[in-house]
């Protein structure tokens, strides 16, 4: 006989062993109730599982993030020969989370990111309209020249707009790290884990000789 | 007749955009001579990349960051020389650092004097005229008080008039004078950040959304 067999509600699912609620508890950080249920939904599929919790996760990010968050910490990183630093403050609703040190991990993890991927702006918003214009005025004149109808065109337009905010926004920005995700993916599954709202309020990159 | 472009705008325009003299002269007489347009046609032509190298400017140096044990207010700053040598005696990485710490606690909202900007003098000035003009003194008594009060400003909020947070009896920028002197060539601040936790614009505006 294995070891405990819990029975499902519905009666008709398989039951779920207890080592594998377990397992999915160690994967995952995910409270006992949720794993289980989790594997229930899923009919034991130990990766579907993992999904289902990180979707359900994200379901309660989103509520959350609507939050003030007006704790949280400073974050620094500065290249080994000193041409370039970075400054960034990420926030959480309480001074319990500033302290959690996946909390401050998650900190470091964007300053690095910051380094690398050079955004210019925080979010799309802070992107000028003068700016946005210019972009748009570039694209069309490089899409009408391929003579497309007009919907194509401006599918082709947004598309690269698209493109511009992925390159210059730091939310819209692939994660350094792990280019799958995008670094406002990268907070939703940190408020998800750390059960509170989580952003990031402003950042700055200074490399030597670099006009700002 | 289209107007003769200047071979300086054609050189600008190709250390801007890494693009050949040829492509630069060609988007420069497109453009009318416009730098900013002759940028767009290039891009336009797909000759240019999108992400144009940032603009350099002819200067070295070092950027130093500064946090406080709580991680609750940062500082970054960058110090410029003239030459990369300078730039990495232990000497001048030290005035870098020292000078972030001066930032953290000071707290200066400006490099400089130029930087404050010109809305904001106008009505300290207004301000500081009202209140001198409750001491009913002569009116040009009254603009001299305004224009003290105008430099006490000035060396609250500007950095390089602030007092050394080391030794008050010097201000930031004579600091700096001090450095030029020893090392020989021109030293300059060229920018700062200071973060503190919950003071940016974006947490306030946050609050009022809500």
């Amino acid at each position: 006989m294995p070891a405990t067999a819990s029975p499902t509600p519905e009666g008709g699912g398989k039951p779920i062993p207890a080592e594998q609620v377990k397992a999915l508890r160690d994967a995952t950080g995910a409270g006992m109730m949720d794993s289980k249920r989790a594997l229930e939904a899923t009919n034991g599929d130990f990766e579907k599982a993992k999904d289902w919790l990180r979707l359900k996760g994200m379901a309660k990010a989103g509520a959350k993030s609507t939050r003030t968050a007006r704790e949280g910490i400073i974050a620094t990183y500065v290249h080994h020969n000193h041409q370039l630093g970075v400054l960034v403050e990420i926030n959480s609703e309480s001074d319990f989370v500033a302290r959690n040190d996946e909390f401050r991990h998650l900190a470091h993890e964007i300053a690095v990111h910051i380094a690398a991927a050079e955004p210019r702006y925080l979010r799309r918003e802070d992107v000028r309209q003068g700016v946005l214009d210019r972009e748009r005025a570039i694209f069309e004149a490089q899409a009408s020249e391929q003579k497309k109808p007009a919907n194509v065109i401006e599918k082709i337009v947004q598309g690269k707009l698209n493109d511009f905010y992925k390159r210059e926004v730091l939310l819209d920005q692939p994660f350094a790290k792990d280019d799958k995700r995008t670094v406002d993916q990268l907070l939703k599954e940190a408020i998800a884990k750390l059960g509170e709202n989580i952003t990031i309020s402003r950042f700055a990159r200074f490399k030597v000789g670099e006009a700002s | 007749m289209t107007a003769a472009i200047k071979a300086q705008d054609v050189k600008a325009l190709r250390d801007i955009t890494g693009t050949g003299m040829m492509d630069s002269k060609r988007a420069l007489e497109a453009a009318e001579g416009d730098l900013e347009r002759a940028k767009d046609w290039l891009r336009q032509k797909g000759i240019a990349r999108a992400r144009a190298k940032a603009v350099r400017v002819a200067r070295e140096g070092t950027v130093e960051v500064y946090v406080h044990h709580d991680r609750q207010l940062g500082v970054l700053v960058e110090l410029n020389s003239e030459s990369d040598f300078v730039a990495r005696t232990e000497g001048f990485q030290h005035l870098a650092h020292e000078i972030a710490l001066h930032i953290a606690a000071a707290s200066p909202q400006y490099v400089r004097r130029d930087d404050v900007p010109a809305e904001l003098i106008e009505q300290k000035r207004a301000d500081f005229r009202k209140q001198a003009a409750l001491l009913n003194k002569p009116s040009q008594l009254v603009e001299k008080i305004v224009d003290g009060k105008l430099n006490e400003f000035f060396k609250r909020e500007v950095l390089l008039e602030q007092p050394w947070t080391k030794d008050d009896k010097r201000t930031v920028k004579e600091v700096l004078d001090e450095a030029v002197s020893g090392y020989g060539e021109n030293i300059t601040l060229s920018r700062f950040a200071r973060f503190r936790i919950g003071q940016s614009p974006e947490v306030e505006s946050d609050a009022g959304n809500s």
